[in-house]
This record gives C-alpha cells, sequence and structure tokens, in this order.
C-alpha cells in the first residue's frame, strides 16, 4: 500500500535507456524473422 | 628432433583416435537407435509434451530444431542484458545490444566467437546458464542433424526422418555430459583452475598488484573442446595457464576436439550397414588433416626473418611451453573441426601459415569438423563426388544404394553455395560500406594493408563456418562486426541444415537401388582420392582470388 499524502515516484528514462530499449527490441525481433525467414527457406525447397 | 617430435605427436593422437573409434563409433550408433528411454529422458519428454516414438518428417524436424534454437538465442541474449540483476555476476554491466546479440548468435549457432573479454565482461550465471548451456545443446543439435542425414541414407520409402527432440536429447544426455564430466575430472586433475572465486589481488615480488582470475574453468573447458564449441573462460582461451597449463593437458585437449568427429564416420558406417563407407570417409578427413597439419608445421618452423631464425622458429605469439608443434597440432585441430579455440595467436602465425588455419575453415570444416556438421559437410561433398565421377567415367549417379537426381543435386550445391557467398559478401561490404570501412579501418584493423584484409577476411570465414577463432589483431567489438557476424553465424550454420534435412528427406522417401555393373564402388581409394581431389578443388576455385588479396600476396611478395 502506498503512504497517503506522498506522491508517486515516477522516473523518466534517461535518453541512454529509451534508446537500449529499441536496440533491444530490434536485436530480439531481428532473430525472430530470421529464423522465421530460414523456416520459410525450408518450405521453398520443398519445391525444388 | 622437430620432425620426430611432429610425427611422434600426430602418431599418439592417431592412435588414441584409432582405439576410441570402434567403441564410441558404435556407442553412439547405439545411442541414436535404441528403442529404450532411461528415466529422466521420458521425464522430460512428459514435461516438453513430446512422444519419443512419434517419428517426424524432414519438415517437422526443422521446424523444432529452429524453435529451439530460437528460444535458445532470445534466452541467452536476455541473460546478458539482465546480467547486472543476477547472482554471480561479479559487480559486472550488461554487455552492449549487439555483443549481447553477437554472443547469443555465436553460442547458440556452436561457434562461439568472442568479440570481448570473457572475464572482464561476464559473470559466472550468464557464463554458466546461458553458454555452457549452450555449449551441449548446440553440438548436441549438429549431431542430431547429421544422424537424421545418415538415417535418410538408411532407410527405405519412408516419410520420416527420427525425431528432433529424442535425438537432442540423446545427444546431450548420453554422449555429451558423461563424455565431459569425464573429461572436466581429468582437465582439474591436470591443473584446470575449477572454483567460484571472484579477483584474487596479490602483490607481485615488485611490490606491484595483481589480480589473479578464478572460475569455474575446468567444466566449461571440457564442453567447450568436446562440443567443438571453442568459447574459452578466459580471454586467451587455452593460451592461458589456467585453461591449459601443460604439454599433457595441451594433448588432452587436441583428442577432446577429435575424439567425436573421428567416431561418428564409424557411427554412419554402423547405421546404414556397411562399416566401410565409414572407413572412406573417416580417410579424407584423416588425409586432409595430416597435409594440412604438415603445411602449417613445415610454414611456422621455417619462419623467415631475423627473429624467427634467432628462435629456431616463428615463436612470435606461440607459447614456450607448447612450442611449434603443441601449437600446429592444436590450430589444425582447432580449425579443421570448427572449435575455433586457440593456444596460440593465428594473427602472429607467417604470413603462408597464417593462411592454413583459414584454409581448413575454408574447405567447408570437414576435416574432420565439428560433431555432426563434420560428418554432414563431407556427406554432401560425397554426393558432388560421385555425381561428378559419375559424368567423368559414365557411371549411374548413386550413392549408398540412393538416386542423385536433379533435387539431390540442387540441394547440394545451394549448401555448398552457402558459406562462399556468406565470407564473400561479409568481407566485401566490411570494405565497400561508406562508414564501415572508416570503421573497420579507423577501429577494427590492428594491421594495415593485406594483413589487414586477411583479418577481416579470417573473420568472415570463422562466422560463416561456425568455427570462432580469429586473427587475434582484429576489434571486432563495434556495431557493425558484431551485427554483420551474428548474422553470418546464424545463416551459416542454420541455411545449411535446411538443406541438409531436406536432403535426408528426400533419401528417405527414395527405395534403394541394387549395386550393378555401372555403380561407383565409394569404399574404395579410388574415391577417397576423389572426394578428398573434390573438397580441395571446390575450395580452390572459390577463394583463390580473395586469398591472393590476402595472406598470399603478404607471402609470396
Amino acid at each position: 500500500m502506498r503512504p497517503v499524502g506522498r506522491p508517486a515516484f515516477t522516473r523518466m528514462p534517461l535518453p541512454s535507456e529509451m534508446e537500449s530499449s529499441v536496440l533491444d527490441l530490434v536485436y530480439v525481433l531481428g532473430v525472430i524473422a530470421l529464423f522465421v525467414i530460414v523456416g520459410l527457406l525450408g518450405k521453398a525447397v520443398e519445391k525444388l | 628432433m622437430g620432425w620426430l617430435y611432429a610425427i611422434l605427436a600426430l602418431g599418439s593422437v592417431a592412435v588414441v583416435l584409432a582405439v576410441l573409434y570402434r567403441p564410441l563409433g558404435d556407442y553412439m550408433a547405439w545411442v541414436y537407435t535404441s528403442r529404450k528411454d532411461a528415466a529422466v529422458e521420458r521425464g522430460l519428454y512428459k514435461v516438453i509434451g513430446v512422444d519419443p516414438r512419434a517419428e517426424q518428417t524432414w519438415q517437422a524436424y526443422l521446424r523444432g530444431l529452429l524453435a529451439f534454437s530460437a528460444v535458445g538465442l532470445l534466452i541467452v541474449y536476455g541473460l546478458q542484458r539482465l546480467q547486472q540483476w543476477l547472482p554471480y555476476s561479479l559487480g559486472l554491466p550488461a554487455p552492449s545490444e549487439h555483443l549481447s546479440f553477437n554472443t547469443a548468435a555465436s553460442f547458440v549457432g556452436n561457434t562461439n566467437w568472442q568479440s570481448y573479454s570473457p572475464e572482464l565482461t561476464l559473470g559466472y550465471t550468464v557464463q554458466m546458464a546461458g553458454l555452457a548451456v549452450q555449449n551441449f545443446t548446440s553440438a548436441a543439435v549438429g549431431m542430431a542433424v547429421a544422424i537424421a542425414l545418415v538415417r535418410g541414407l538408411a532407410s527405405r520409402r519412408s516419410g520420416t526422418i527420427g525425431n528432433f527432440w529424442v535425438d537432442l536429447t540423446r545427444g546431450i544426455l548420453r554422449i555429451l555430459l558423461p563424455l565431459a564430466t569425464l573429461a572436466a575430472i581429468v582437465l582439474a586433475i591436470g591443473g584446470v583452475v575449477q572454483n567460484f572465486n571472484g579477483f584474487t589481488e596479490v602483490s607481485t615480488l615488485s611490490g606491484a598488484v595483481q589480480s589473479i582470475p578464478g572460475g569455474p574453468t575446468a567444466s566449461q573447458e571440457a564442453i567447450k573442446l568436446l562440443g567443438t564449441n571453442g568459447g574459452g573462460f578466459f580471454n586467451a582461451n587455452s593460451a592461458h595457464p589456467f585453461e591449459n597449463p601443460t604439454a599433457w593437458t595441451n594433448v588432452f585437449q587436441v583428442l577432446l576436439m577429435l575424439v567425436i568427429p573421428f567416431a561418428l564416420p564409424r557411427t554412419f558406417g554402423r547405421l546404414v550397414g556397411d562399416n566401410r563407407q565409414g572407413y572412406a570417409v573417416l580417410a579424407v578427413m584423416g588425409v586432409l588433416f595430416t597435409l594440412s597439419f604438415t603445411i602449417l608445421t613445415a610454414l611456422e618452423s621455417a619462419g623467415q626473418g631475423t627473429a624467427p631464425q634467432l628462435a629456431g622458429s616463428a615463436m612470435e605469439g606461440k607459447e614456450q611451453r607448447f612450442g611449434i608443434i603443441g601449437s600446429t597440432l592444436f590450430a589444425t585441430t582447432s580449425t579443421g573441426t570448427s572449435t575455433g579455440a586457440v593456444n596460440s595467436m593465428h594473427d602472429s602465425y607467417t604470413a603462408l601459415g597464417g593462411m592454413m588455419p583459414m584454409l581448413n575453415m575454408m574447405l567447408g570444416e570437414v576435416t574432420p569438423g565439428g560433431v555432426g556438421s563434420g560428418l554432414y559437410g563431407l556427406l554432401v561433398l560425397a554426393i558432388v563426388a560421385v555425381f561428378i565421377s559419375g559424368l567423368l567415367i559414365g557411371r549411374t549417379p548413386e550413392y549408398l544404394g540412393k538416386k542423385i537426381g536433379p533435387r539431390e543435386i540442387k540441394l547440394a550445391a545451394l549448401y555448398i553455395l552457402v558459406m562462399p557467398t556468406l565470407v564473400l559478401t561479409g568481407t566485401a561490404l566490411s570494405f565497400a560500406l561508406p562508414g564501415v570501412r572508416e570503421e573497420i579501418e579507423g577501429v577494427s584493423i590492428w594491421n594495415p594493408g593485406v594483413h589487414g584484409m586477411s583479418e577481416v577476411l579470417y573473420a568472415f570465414v570463422s562466422a560463416a563456418n561456425n568455427n570462432g577463432s580469429a586473427f587475434a589483431g582484429l576489434t571486432a567489438n563495434t556495431p557493425w562486426l558484431n551485427t554483420a557476424l551474428g548474422v553470418t553465424i546464424l545463416l551459416g550454420r542454420f541455411l545449411p541444415i535446411v538443406f541438409v534435412l531436406a536432403l535426408a528427406g528426400s533419401f528417405a522417401a527414395q527405395d534403394t537401388v541394387p549395386a550393378t555393373s555401372g555403380t561407383l564402388p565409394t569404399h574404395r581409394p579410388q574415391f577417397v582420392g576423389m572426394l578428398t581431389v573434390v573438397a580441395v578443388l571446390l575450395t580452390a576455385l572459390t577463394f583463390f582470388p580473395v586469398l591472393t588479396l590476402g595472406p598470399l600476396a603478404e607471402g609470396l611478395v
């Protein structure tokens, strides 16, 4: 329970932290995309 | 004296491998064909919801493999990025995003390229829960793919090639884990450190303060070598006295790297029901390995220049306790097996000597190659050799009773094209892209001119072949190299696997045709010679132009 009368502490993320989160997201999504593409290639190979 | 030592070193390694060839190869064949599951395996299958008796098509096998590897990669990435909140992080901060990606891709891809200094970058939790786990799983994935291809060759009119989850589990629990445990004990007895100490501050005789690292090294070292992974616990890798203290631990490490790749041909022979086929594959691996070791040793023993002549050989970048032979044997083994561990700095080798580890990798890691990847790489080359032989002498293109048709040749050709495409594209882009070129020349390359070119080429050869060794003069911890090498590692690992599993499915679906007078025998010295020549010629034709820009230019001009 939050103490009454005391404002909640919300810190704005620093620019470097935001940049870092975006880069994390880029790498994670990039990895997933890469594996999906390799999987799709597996499907394409069936047609050879 | 030097050559006598070389013959004795190679001979003793060959004797031990020969002794282990049959029992280990037969054991692995039993592991992958046994109908019985251990209690712990049954428990695991229940937890992950797998029916161990359900066979998979090659597409399902591939999907399981890709999903497992992708999840593993994301876990290792997450562990690194959360390092500062993990226990035993030694107060180390999280590595950067691009370094975390590179490291995760590298360990999942059985490459273990390290753009960082391990003891100064990663705490024990990441090293053990992230990297050491991948050392086991990535090696077991390679073995599973090889076994799937062999099953395809051995089966008749089958729509399936086995069960990925069963092959993976058995590879880890029945082969890698017991052997790694045994090896870790031997290494610890040999003086490799094994503790959970952090850095210990000591005062030297001159009054300076030195930080002595500790850590669970022996346990990591064992699977690093046995699984042909190669990622060191310390930055100096197997040149560090805590990882590789003595001459006999050096030979033991060489044996650990070679034991599974050289025993897998026996497994292959057993599974296809003709041990002579295994001996033929083994012979190709052995011939190429011996040739490479001999040439590298000759080049390093006769180093040109004042310093090498005064020292009696090119000793720059080599440990005194290993000497030329201990270094060249290790380098040949490490780059021929896709391990990538180093006990000497390949960047300091003579110009042409430095080309030999590169050539070992350019051969496609088949001498004898990584665990599993060496066998399936050589079997793909065997398919090409059968096809070329058929064209040359008018034999029907068949391998082990399976017809080599247009589909099989397309798949084999695509497999072979992946690696050179990745190597040459990555190297070319590093020098061609504006901005990247400045970073490469200004930050990454320590040696200007053709040697710098060799450093970048080596990095992409190493990444595309899932080796992981480096010309030590390259600073790779930059956004471009970490990302480009990470992508190269992943494509170099998983694209060939797609084609190998497709080949496995294609062979499994075929019936076996009986051998006739028109069939090319693939167990005789003639075919061993043909396969050896095909491997060397393919490499020479592909990479000769780029080698003339690097090591050949440096060594011959």
